[in-house]
C-alpha cells in the first residue's frame, strides 16, 4: 500500500515537475472565469427558455392552471423549456382528470337537484299558469261583460238614433203642419177680413137702401 | 117747497144755452159748406137735425151776417127753390144754393182742422155735377142720421183731389164710423150717368175703388141711379181683373197691353157693394 502511495506521489511530483508553467496560475484563473461565463450563459439561456415557455403557457386557453404572463417577452431564438411545459401540462391534465372525476361523481346529485329545481319550476309554472289562467278568465269575463255592455249600448244607441230620426221626422211633420196651419190661418184671416169687409159693405149698402 | 121750486128752475136752465147750441150748429154748417162748396137749406136742416123751416132761417142768418150767399143755378133740378112772399104767400121763385162768402170761408177754415175746403169754381161747372154733389151730400147726411153717435166724420172728394198723383180717381165721399173701439172708413161712389167702357171710364172708376180699398177704406158702396148701369159695373168687377188704360195721341184712350191687368183678389173682391136705391132717381135735397 505504501509503495502504491509512494509511487503515485512520485509520479505526481514527476508530472508536476515536468509540466511546470510560470503562467499556470493566470491560465487557471482565465479558465475559471471562462467557466463562470459559460455557466452564466447557460443560466441566462435557461431563464429565457423558462420565460418563453411561461409566455406560451400563459396564453393557452386550454390550461386551467397556468403561470402569470411575464412582463417582458422572451426572445424568439430561444427554445421552450420542455420540462416546464410538461410540468404544467401534466398538472393541468391532473386537474382536468380530477374535475372530470368530480363531475362524474357529482352528476347524480346534480341531476337530483336539477330534478327538484325542475319540479319546483314546474310547480311554480303551474301556479303561475293557473293564476294567469284565472286572470285570463277574469279578463275574458270582463271582455264578455264589456261586449255585452257594448252590445246593449249599441242597441240603445240604435234605439236613440231611431227615436232621434222619428223626432226629426216629427219635427219636419210639425213644421209642415205649422206651415199648413200658418197658411190656413192666413187664409182664415183673409177669409175673416173678406167677411168683415163684405159685412161692412152690406151694412153700408143697407143704410143707403133704407133711405 | 121753495127749495123744490128752485131746483126745478135749475133743471130748466141746465144744459147748454141756446146761444151755444146755435154757435155749434153754425160751426157744423160752415164746415159742411166749406167742405162741399155749396149746399141747400134742406140738407143743412137734415145735417143739423132741425125742423123744416129752421134750415132756411139759418141760411138767412148766415146771409145776414155776410158769411154765406145765395147762388142761383141754371136749371130747376139742381138747387133749392127760393121762397118769396108773393101776395102774402111764400112761393118758390127760383132754385138757389147756399155758398160761403170769403168771410164765411175764412171762419170755416179756422174751425176745420182736417181740410182747407173745396174749390168752388170747379164745383159749379154744370148742373149734372151740382146734382152729383148734392146727391153725395144727401147720402152723407142720411148716413150720419142713421148712425147717430157712431158717425165720426166725412170727407168729400171736393175737399181733396179728385185724382191721386198716379192718376187714380178718389172716391166721391169717405165716411168714417165707429165700430166698437175701432174706426171704419167706407168709400161712397155715386153714379148718375150710364158709363161705358169705350174709353176705359168704367175700368178707371173701378180701379179707383180698388185702390181705395187697398189703401184707406175697409169697404165701398157704389150707388146707381139706373139698375142697368149698376149691373154693368158689377159684371166688370166680377171679372176679377181690371185692365190698365193709357192715352194714345192717335186714338185716345186704349188698353195698355204691356202692363198686366190689376187683379181683384180676396179680401177686396167682396168689399164692394152695388146698390140701386130709388131716391137716386129723385131730388131728395129739395
Amino acid at each position: 500500500m505504501k509503495k502504491l502511495l509512494l509511487i503515485s506521489t512520485v509520479l505526481l511530483l514527476a508530472a508536476c515537475s515536468k509540466n511546470v508553467d510560470p503562467f499556470a496560475n493566470e491560465k487557471c484563473e482565465m479558465a475559471s472565469q471562462v467557466r463562470i461565463a459559460e455557466l452564466k450563459t447557460d443560466q441566462l439561456t435557461k431563464f429565457a427558455q423558462v420565460k418563453k415557455t411561461e409566455h406560451l403557457l400563459c396564453e393557452s386557453p386550454l390550461l386551467f392552471w397556468k403561470p402569470a404572463c411575464p412582463k417582458t417577452p422572451a426572445s424568439a431564438d430561444v427554445s421552450y423549456d420542455t420540462k416546464l411545459m410538461w410540468q404544467f401540462s401534466l398538472a393541468n391534465l391532473a386537474i382536468y382528470i380530477v374535475l372530470g372525476l368530480l363531475l362524474c361523481f357529482s352528476a347524480r346529485p346534480i341531476l337530483a337537484i336539477n330534478e327538484l329545481l325542475r319540479t319546483a319550476a314546474q310547480r311554480l309554472q303551474k301556479k303561475q299558469t293557473s293564476a294567469l289562467q284565472n286572470e285570463l278568465d277574469a279578463i275574458r269575463s270582463s271582455i264578455d261583460h264589456a261586449r255585452g255592455l257594448l252590445r246593449d249600448l249599441t242597441a240603445e244607441t240604435d234605439k236613440q238614433k231611431d227615436i232621434l230620426a222619428s223626432i226629426v221626422v216629427s219635427q219636419d211633420e210639425a213644421q209642415d203642419h205649422r206651415l199648413e196651419l200658418a197658411e190656413i190661418k192666413k187664409q182664415a184671416t183673409s177669409a175673416l177680413e173678406s167677411i168683415k169687409r163684405s159685412e161692412s159693405a152690406a151694412q153700408a149698402s143697407a143704410i143707403f137702401d133704407d133711405m | 117747497m121753495a127749495d123744490e121750486k128752485k131746483n126745478n128752475r135749475h133743471q130748466l136752465i141746465a144744459g147748454p144755452s141756446s146761444r151755444s147750441v146755435y154757435a155749434r150748429k153754425r160751426e157744423i154748417g160752415l164746415i159742411w159748406l166749406n167742405r162741399w162748396g155749396y149746399s141747400t137749406p134742406k140738407l143743412l136742416e137734415e145735417l143739423l137735425g132741425l125742423k123744416k123751416p129752421a134750415g132756411r132761417y139759418l141760411v138767412e142768418k148766415l146771409v145776414k151776417a155776410g158769411e154765406a150767399r145765395e147762388v142761383f143755378v141754371e136749371g130747376a133740378t139742381a138747387g133749392y127753390s127760393k121762397l118769396e112772399l108773393i101776395e102774402g104767400k111764400r112761393t118758390e121763385v127760383a132754385p138757389f144754393l147756399v155758398m160761403l162768402t170769403e168771410k164765411g170761408k175764412t171762419l170755416a177754415q179756422m174751425m176745420d182742422n182736417e181740410t182747407e175746403g173745396s174749390n168752388w169754381t170747379r164745383q159749379l161747372h154744370g148742373t149734372q155735377a151740382v146734382k152729383h154733389n148734392l146727391m153725395c151730400q144727401y147720402a152723407t147726411v142720411t148716413f150720419k142720421r142713421k148712425l147717430g153717435a157712431d158717425f165720426v166724420g166725412y170727407m168729400p172728394e171736393a175737399s181733396t183731389e179728385t185724382e191721386s198723383k198716379a192718376g187714380i180717381k178718389q172716391p166721391d165721399v169717405l165716411l168714417t164710423k165707429r165700430v166698437g173701439d175701432q174706426y171704419e172708413t167706407i168709400a161712397l161712389e155715386i153714379e148718375l150717368n150710364p158709363k161705358y167702357n169705350t174709353h176705359g171710364a168704367l175700368d178707371k172708376a173701378l180701379r179707383g175703388i180698388l185702390y181705395a180699398l187697398k189703401t184707406k177704406v175697409q169697404s165701398a158702396v157704389y150707388l146707381f141711379a139706373a139698375g142697368k148701369t149698376g149691373e154693368r159695373y158689377q159684371a166688370h168687377w166680377n171679372l176679377g181683373k181690371i185692365p190698365v188704360w193709357k192715352k194714345s195721341a192717335a186714338v185716345g184712350w186704349v188698353k195698355d197691353l204691356s202692363v198686366p191687368p190689376i187683379l181683384i183678389e180676396p179680401p177686396y173682391d167682396k168689399a164692394l157693394s152695388f146698390s140701386y136705391p130709388s131716391w137716386m132717381r129723385g131730388t131728395p135735397w129739395k
